[in-house]
């Protein structure tokens, strides 16, 4: 078993809830040990960095301590499924390690709210751990209902990959695909793996932030995918609700499964509906019928 | 109101006694006429992510890559050669900050090693200390519930997130997302109540610092 310190992050606690059930499901199989990190709180995202940036930096580093703590210099890896949080989680890592003037307010910050952190965490998407740590031989080998004949369309969207691609190559990812092939699909291949999904904009600019993900839908489409997967929590929420409105950007309707990476892998484990929680998709039927799995519910 | 320190009329200098034999075009004299403010840049310079902002080549590659470009109205590029032009309110008031969506494209591609994105936080920034409304508002409104949604109970909240925003700035739009927000519900995606971490005093004292703190960076 690898033990490691989990800030699972809001979101795979609401809209994404199924990507954290899907983790959970597999990560015993998989030789993971998570261990989720007390009280934790919101990484201090996009909206408070417009705000003010020695909170967004404090609300990550909180956590950075909360997890110190916890782990008791044992444990210093902390792994996080959402990309935008484990960008929070390491920018703030990196100021406080690299700008003085910065760090110094921080540690003012948690100080006054009675936390201290000495810098010990290294903060790590999951995409990454699962492919440099766990091991696509490993994911090979426990997927005993290997997804033969799926075409699989691996999304990355932007933050796993920028502005700091750890653990994977900048301009051409692989992690993604690794996991593809691992799980006994097929790679397709799509213009736009990288490109932004627009989901920041959805609730502010939805005529522009719609359009972008619809781009990217119509891509994928044409690559002859059957389904999509992606590591990132925001984009998969953003391209299942686009994905109802495409007659609107693209003239017809797009009928994608849009699945978390660690639905895509617990699917070739075997693994049941409920526990990946596929019955959460917003085109669940859909979901299922493309894994021939309309039936076990 | 408090007068600039830094700020002088580049007209004073380049028009100042010069005989005119032909007016300057009614573009040209704005241009001329307007009050130069290049105290945010020296500031900016003195941060790590803004102190290139110096070096760009304005070669277009940021505006070029950009995929929200049909909503800026300044490409990053401009937007640099604005700040150095001293032409600062222009650029508080620009909604490229804004429609930004952090991809990072530009930043990973720039030749000069900007790091563009972090910048446009910066704009964000100052734009909402300086009291820049106009073009900002609606991302400006929602960054401001969401922080303080996050300062209070320590996890942001979605339906709350969404509905304070959606109901006071978009009520009509509210009423035709509301079937997506009640398909999210039933799936057990989008929780009613507000959760909240326990220590919620600590993180009280710590975001009120940070507020203080933060001002002006
Ligand atoms: S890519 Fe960089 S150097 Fe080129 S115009 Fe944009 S900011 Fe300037
Ligand atoms: S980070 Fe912002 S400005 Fe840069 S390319 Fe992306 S959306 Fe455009």
């Amino acid at each position: 078993m690898k033990k490691y310190l989990y800030y699972p992050g809001c979101s795979q606690k609401a809209t994404s809830r199924a990507y954290e059930e899907a983790l959970l499901a597999i990560a015993a199989d998989l030789g993971l040990e998570l261990q989720e990190v007390e009280d934790w709180n919101c990484c201090g995202t996009t909206p408070v960095m417009a705000v003010n940036k020695v909170l967004a930096l404090s609300l990550a580093a909180r956590n950075l301590a909360l997890a110190e703590a916890q782990g008791q210099g044992e444990l210093t890896e902390l792994v996080t499924p959402c990309p935008s949080c484990w960008l929070a989680l390491h920018k703030a890592q990196h100021a406080l390690a690299d700008d003085e003037e910065i760090a110094g307010k921080v540690r003012a910050s948690l100080e006054a709210g009675g936390y201290s952190y000495k810098g010990t965490i290294r903060p790590r998407h999951l995409l990454e751990v699962l492919v440099n740590e766990v091991g696509v031989e490993a994911i090979q080998q426990k997927a005993g209902k290997p997804l033969q004949g799926l075409k699989v369309a691996p999304y990355y969207g932007c933050q796993v990959l920028r502005p700091y691609a750890q653990g994977d190559d900048a301009e051409h990812p692989q992690n993604l695909e690794k996991i593809i092939r691992a799980t006994g699909a097929e790679v397709a291949e799509f213009p736009l793996q990288s490109a932004c999904c627009g989901g920041t904009l959805v609730a502010t600019r939805p005529e522009v932030g719609y359009q972008m993900s619809a781009d990217i839908l119509r891509a994928i489409e044409r690559s002859g995918a059957n389904l999509v997967v992606t590591p990132c929590n925001l984009c998969q929420a953003t391209l299942e609700i686009v994905q109802r409105k495409t007659p609107k950007f693209l003239g017809h309707k797009t009928k994608l499964p849009i699945l978390a990476v660690t639905q895509l892998i617990g699917l070739a484990m075997g693994k049941s509906v409920k526990e990946l929680g596929l019955q959460r998709s917003l085109n669940a039927k859909r979901c299922l019928r493309t894994m021939g799995r309309e039936t076990a519910a | 109101m408090s007068p600039q320190p830094e700020t002088e009329s580049r007209q004073e200098k380049v028009f100042q006694g010069a005989a005119a034999p032909g007016e300057p075009s009614a573009e040209l004299k704005t241009l001329f006429e307007r009050k130069q403010d290049h105290q945010f840049l020296a500031e900016l310079d003195k941060l790590p992510e803004g102190a290139k902002v110096k070096m760009c080549i304005q070669c277009g590659t940021c505006g070029g890559m950009c995929p929200v470009t049909p909503l800026l109205d300044h490409s990053p590029r401009r937007l640099f050669a604005m700040l150095r032009a001293g032409m600062t309110d222009e650029v508080l008031d620009a909604a490229t900050p804004w429609v930004c969506s952090s991809c990072y494209r530009c930043t990973v591609n720039c030749p000069a090693g900007i790091k563009i994105t972090e910048v446009m936080y910066a704009l964000k920034r100052r734009a909402i200390q300086a009291g820049r409304k106009a073009r900002s508002s609606d991302y400006q409104r929602f960054a401001s519930i969401f922080t303080r949604i996050v300062s209070r109970h320590g996890r942001s909240h979605e339906m709350g997130l969404l509905s304070r925003y959606m109901m006071f700035h978009h009520p009509v739009a509210m009423a035709k997302q509301s079937g997506l927000g009640m398909r999210l519900m039933l799936k057990g995606r989008m929780p009613l109540t507000q959760e909240k971490i326990k220590d919620r005093e600590g993180l009280r004292r710590m975001a009120a610092k940070a507020l203080e703190l933060g001002e002006g960076v």
